[in-house]
């Protein structure tokens, strides 16, 4: 899918979770990205970032998932990471789950600072739920 | 569903597993309930082993009779960890989801949870937290 595609849901995505909160100075997604990385200031509302993840590939997939997502810490603040866990409630299989050397990991992590770094992160559960 | 296993077999299997714990760190001999003394007060200092999740999913995992995978949360506020805990368990041969329900509160929308949560203070918490994952696995094992 194009990259023109995938930002253009993502800053759909941004502008409805964030709702009222930037309508009289409304920023993209983007520029709210580099502000989290700039400051990572605790009281940052930083699960925005995962859930515009998440309804830009509903949106782009037509389908609804059942999500889980969680913003690492550090000791002091936000590390940029976030974890992620989708589950496709039609076969109720977890899409993140992963088998390797006989173990088996739930969830995936990524690092999310700026625009290109959540473009990954879109087109990655896109191949996941077409490989699904 | 009804739960398959008595308080006494999973308070059996939580001990079990601090046993095990114990000999795995080649830790001195104290019981759980002292450990969580400690961790009643030093829960939200980094440098405190926090063997809760630990003991939570390896109790549920022997009462089920096989290692699942899992992934566990420990939820914090912006003042800090809460003492509550959400875990996510799949099982590895199928890669079903075992903790998803999904409820609809207006008829129309459908909300989905993956996991399930509970707030860990005393010894009576564990089991209670314990049961509560045993119930939502059994079911959905039973389900498969």
């Amino acid at each position: 899918m194009e990259r023109e595609k995938i930002v253009a849901a993502l800053e759909e995505a941004f502008a409805e979770i964030s709702g009222a909160e930037y309508e009289d100075e409304p920023i993209t997604f983007a520029e709210f990205l580099e502000s989290f990385e700039k400051f990572r200031d605790p009281d940052f509302p930083v699960y925005w970032i995962p859930w515009a993840v998440e309804e830009a590939v509903e949106e782009l997939t037509g389908r609804k998932f059942g999500w889980h997502e969680d913003a690492l810490k550090d000791e002091w603040s936000y590390t940029g990471e976030f974890s992620f866990i989708c589950v496709d409630p039609e076969t109720l299989k977890c899409l993140t789950a992963e088998r390797s050397n006989g173990s088996c990991t739930v969830g995936v992590v990524f690092p999310i600072l700026s625009i290109d770094d959540v473009v990954q992160v879109v087109e990655y559960f896109l191949r996941l739920v077409q490989q699904a | 569903m009804q739960l398959t296993h008595t308080e006494e077999q999973i308070k059996q299997a939580i001990e079990a597993t601090w046993q095990e714990l114990l000999q795995e760190a080649d830790a001195e001999d104290y019981s759980l309930e002292e450990y969580l003394e400690h961790y009643r007060k030093y829960w939200d200092d980094p440098d405190f082993p926090n063997d809760i999740p630990e003991i939570i999913i390896r109790a549920v995992d022997k009462l089920i009779g096989k290692p699942l995978a899992w992934y566990c949360e420990l939820v914090r506020d912006p003042s800090g960890f809460t003492g509550e805990y959400s875990f996510i368990a799949v099982d590895p041969q199928t890669r079903k989801c075992l903790t998803y329900r999904q409820f609809t509160f207006d008829g129309v929308n459908v909300h989905y949870f993956l996991s399930v949560a509970g707030t860990v203070i005393y010894y009576e918490d564990i089991v209670r937290l314990v049961i509560k994952l045993l119930d939502q696995i059994q079911s959905a094992l039973a389900d498969a």
